[in-house]
């Protein structure tokens, strides 16, 4: 806010005459504006990345007609949900059903008030900041309720049952996840996390307490995608499940509003997670932190939050859906007892002085552990692209051989 | 407890594996066609849209017995005895005048069962998929043409060359509408 | 087993007798999972399934009416449209039986050829039988791999004979079409490319997969004597255990002469029988067949080649008498009962399907899983109403 205030002074300097809440309304309210549309038009890209994604790991190209390459077939399909008729079923209670999904979007988008971009590109540096974003984030819950229960359909109560259950069931784990980094640094605030891990790659949270940290990272990654529902946790959305989701009677725009909830939260939890494990808005090494006059840590925070929720999408492609009560196993069984044993064990460790800030290995560990990270990932990913060729020349056909587009010999 | 951590494994690490593959599969060719800029050339055995060569067809009402759902119909009327003698492409005399012959597209199960007993190949399907129209009735094609010009010398023979008629039958030509729609 | 279900079906539901805490439950006609417009209906207790009751008939189309009025090169085309998704199978089955019946003897190629299409026509439906049974489950992706091979398959059925599903195109007497130039290497090449990328891939990305082996290893148990009274036949019955398949037992059309195991259930994750095993069969079978597809190829390269149309007769016309035939279809063992009266159209033709008998044993195997389970029963019987309805 402050940074705000100063730079609409430089611009207007008649502004600091103006009475305090002006003031006050102008340096809070125009960052939030600028990151609220920012972040209401980003899951525009991500629906367009999601189905090119799912296609091109399907064999198939997606969207390729609407505008260049389809990319406009999401500005399409929100402009048809928006025409669409937003019924309302006979006996619906109105005002809950209204309110309901912008309950859910409420509990998404409050978070972003505390996630660093920069330094001091925050809109607001809570000292309780982690602890707000569990807290505003379990708003959406109850808005699921509500839309189970305004719906007056019992198979969407079910599904809204199932899936309040699930997201309060995984807020536990998640919850105790997150105090480990907390413990580490002693602080709630979000930029006191990420300033904590400053120095470059090997400061990362994910490469101190090597093992214990990548286990929290996974395990925090698993949960928040459960709370997320996406898949595999995905059952309240499943359409060939039986009891339909909590979203069955909407329609139109408020669907819509449904939609933007989750890839809104979907991304909240990408960029937590990086700010918690993997150095929020901090380059890997301290001479990409600003290039030039330009600072970049809003682009390091983007690049790691994207890379977060590239995975989920890669996973939602991949895995099949768990069932309710082995999702519910997972939660309690898996991912709680491993919680547990973290917070105890880093906990202790974190008491001792010699472990206080990660084991004394970890310095030999870290550069090590992260150059291999980084050169397995290069090969992965190189050795991907050439799959297709070393597959080509193996078999001695082209991609996908026989008839492919008509090569099929006359 | 030991099944648990195997479970656990398990569970990790078939997930990695399966996205390994998805992964490779991201930077796949794909096998979409983009149809329909980009057309698959269609095999030459193709059933598709039924033709039949109203010249050559000597009324015998083989491929209206052979259909199994009753999508041809045909009327003959024995040619009057004065009438010139005409002859199908094959060497058949044309004894009947075949007065309407009607294939209704929208029953047509593209079996193939009419083109086998056709005496003189004159019935037989095309590799043109694309007929499609927005009016059912439009599915219903009349072949019977009144101009049509039969062969009046016996192919068969050697003594004259063909009088300025109709080519032998030629392979299907894809682009060959049928007798005009209902009305004609 | 009770033959007569308890009471309180919703047709014949009465106020009083309707358990409180029970409900009915309709999974549609239409509804994404059931593979076909197939209505069932579940009476629950919360989660709990207590009574399952399928109702049919929303396909029916009277095949075996039309049988009785259309000569018997014409039943072919409607056979094909029953199991529209293994078309192959269903013209073989009755092919066979009316060859049977006139006692037409083919030549060894034409019978490769044959054995060779239905092996084909195996791969391709149990990669739809697999793909949409993941697809349920939850994963999207392998359906989509299937289903592109599933596409090649296709491509060579059309180059073959012209059609791409509904083929008609095992005859009474031989083959529609002579197998083209170069079918062979096609043929080759796809499997070359099946055996070694595709196959693989769905053993590691989804069949191994461990949240895929906990969703249906555990459920839809179906023991061995359950499915022998039910007459569950082809991977359902396989998937219980028991090593039936008709090609080795009753071989037809030159199977005796090809080198191929049954694929059994084995429990590898689960009791025998469960969900998982059927599923698996039909995994290990689509591996089967692509050895006897090689099999067939190399005996077709070495074999002199005979007219497919030289055993056809003019006019079909069986002698009066009848005959039951059956044969391997994919989803289990398709029977054909064919009375002739000596005249051009069959008298009678009645078909035994595999998936009718897999639906008379659904109630059994969906009492007392829960709700969910449903879907991955379904699809583990692998029905298709076409052939369930006639």
């Amino acid at each position: 806010m402050d940074a705000t205030y100063a730079f609409l002074v430089r611009l207007v300097p008649e502004i600091a005459g103006w009475p305090t809440w002006a003031i006050v309304a102008l340096s809070a309210g125009l960052p939030a504006l600028v990151l609220f549309h920012f972040m209401a038009l980003a899951p525009l890209v991500y629906v367009y990345g999601e189905r090119k994604i799912a296609a091109f790991m399907q064999d198939r190209l997606g969207p390729m007609r609407v505008g260049p390459y389809g990319v406009l077939q999401t500005i399409a399909d929100a402009v048809k949900l928006l025409f669409k008729e937003a019924i309302f079923p006979r006996g619906v209670d109105r005002r809950l059903f209204v309110i309901a999904p912008l309950l859910v979007n409420v509990g998404a988008f409050l978070p972003f008030v505390v996630i660093p971009w920069g330094a001091r590109l925050q809109p607001a540096d809570l000292n309780v900041g982690i602890f707000y974003v569990a807290a505003v984030s379990a708003l959406s819950t109850v808005g699921l309720i509500m839309a189970g229960w305004a719906s007056n359909n019992k198979y969407a109560l079910f599904g809204a049952m199932r899936s309040a259950a699930q997201i309060v069931s995984y807020e536990i784990p998640s919850l105790l996840i997150i105090l480990v980094p907390v413990m580490i640094v002693g602080s709630l605030s979000l930029q006191d996390l990420t300033l904590a891990q400053a120095g470059g790659l090997q400061h990362w949270f994910l490469f101190r307490y090597f093992p214990i940290m990548p286990v929290a990272f996974v395990c925090f990654f698993v949960a928040g995608l459960a709370e997320t529902n996406r898949a595999p946790f995905d059952i309240p959305e499943a359409e060939s499940e039986l009891v339909a989701g909590f979203h069955t009677e909407y329609s139109g725009f408020f669907f819509s509003l449904f939609f933007l909830a989750e890839y809104t939260e979907m991304f909240v939890v990408s960029a937590v997670s990086s700010v918690l494990f993997l150095g929020g808005y901090l380059a890997p090494h301290p001479a990409l932190q600003q290039i030039g006059p330009l600072p970049m840590g809003w682009f390091w925070l983007w690049f790691k939050a994207w890379a977060l929720v590239f995975v989920m999408m890669w996973l939602r492609w991949t895995l099949p859906r768990t069932r309710v009560d082995q999702l519910m196993y997972v939660a309690w069984k898996v991912l709680l007892p491993i919680a547990l044993v973290l917070v105890v064990l880093v906990g202790g460790l974190v008491l001792l002085p010699a472990t206080a800030d990660g084991f004394p290995w970890d310095r030999w560990v870290g550069w090590p552990l992260t150059l291999l990270v980084v050169g397995f990932l290069f090969t992965v990913m190189i050795r991907a692209l050439q799959w297709n060729r070393r597959r080509e020349q193996e078999l001695g056909l082209p991609a996908h051989g026989v008839a492919a587009a008509g090569q099929l010999p006359r | 407890m030991k099944r648990w951590l195997e479970d656990v494994w398990a569970g990790f690490f078939t997930v990695l594996v399966g996205m390994r593959i998805t992964w490779r599969h991201l930077f796949t060719k794909s096998v979409t066609l983009q149809y329909p800029s980009v057309k698959w050339p269609v095999p030459p055995r193709s059933r598709m849209r039924l033709f039949m060569k109203y010249e050559d067809c000597i009324g015998c009402g083989q491929c209206v017995r052979a259909c199994p759902v009753a999508c041809i119909s045909m009327k003959t009327e024995k040619r009057p005895a004065d009438a010139p003698p005409i002859w199908a492409a094959t060497g058949q005399t044309i004894k009947l005048d075949v007065t309407a012959f009607d294939i209704d597209m929208s029953l047509c199960c593209y079996c193939n069962l009419c083109v086998y007993p056709c005496p003189t190949f004159c019935i037989y399907m095309t590799p043109e998929y694309e007929f499609a129209t927005g009016d059912l009735t439009e599915h219903l094609y009349r072949f019977a043409k009144k101009d049509a010009q039969f062969l009046t010398q016996d192919p068969k023979s050697k003594a004259a060359p063909l009088p300025g008629g109709s080519p032998p039958p030629a392979p299907p030509a894809p682009s060959n509408p049928p007798a005009s729609p209902a009305g004609a | 087993m009770s033959a007569a279900l308890p009471g309180a079906w919703i047709s014949d539901w009465d106020k009083d007798s309707l358990d409180t805490d029970e409900m009915v439950v309709n999974m549609g006609p239409q509804h994404p999972a059931t593979h076909g417009v197939l209505r069932l209906e579940l009476r629950t207790d919360g989660e709990v399934v207590r009574a399952a009751r399928p109702h049919i008939g929303y396909l029916h189309r009277c095949f075996e009416k039309h049988a009785e009025n259309v000569d018997y090169p014409g039943v072919l085309p409607y056979a094909d449209r029953m199991d529209y998704v293994a078309a192959m199978g269903n013209t073989l089955g009755f092919a066979l039986t009316v060859e049977k019946l006139m006692g037409i003897e083919l030549s060894p190629y034409v019978q490769t050829i044959r054995v060779l299409m239905a092996e084909l026509q195996r791969i391709a439906s149990h990669a739809v039988a697999v793909g949409t049974y993941t697809m349920d489950i939850g994963a999207f992706t392998p359906f989509l791999h299937l289903l592109r091979d599933r596409e090649k398959v296709l491509d060579l059925f059309e180059w073959t004979c012209g059609a791409r599903l509904l083929y008609n195109y095992n005859w009474v007497g031989g083959v529609s079409h002579d197998l083209p130039d170069g079918f062979v290497r096609a043929t080759r090449d796809f499997l070359r490319e099946f055996d070694s990328v595709t196959f693989p891939e769905l053993l590691e990305l989804i069949i191994h997969n461990r949240i895929f082996v906990k969703r249906i290893a555990n459920v839809g148990v179906c023991p061995p004597e359950l499915a022998i009274s039910h007459d569950l036949t082809g991977p359902n019955l396989r998937g219980s255990g028991l090593a039936r398949d008709l090609r080795k037992d009753f071989p037809y059309s030159g199977y005796e002469a090809y080198d191929f195991e049954v694929a059994v259930g084995k429990g590898q994750y689960g009791p025998v029988g469960s969900c998982f095993d059927r599923n698996w069969v039909r995994v290990a079978e689509m591996r089967e067949s692509s050895k006897i597809v090689h099999q067939a190829l190399d005996r077709l390269e070495k074999m002199e080649k005979t007219d497919v149309h030289e055993k056809v007769p003019k006019r079909v016309k069986p002698p009066k008498g009848e005959i039951y035939f059956r044969s391997e279809a994919p989803r289990g063992q398709l029977g054909f009962y064919v009375v002739s009266d000596g005249g051009i159209n069959p008298y009678r033709v009645k078909v035994k399907s595999p998936c009718f008998a897999a639906m008379s044993a659904f109630h059994h195997l969906a009492k007392g899983m829960m709700i969910a389970d449903v879907i991955a029963l379904i699809g583990s019987l692998d029905i298709v109403l076409g052939e369930i309805d006639r």
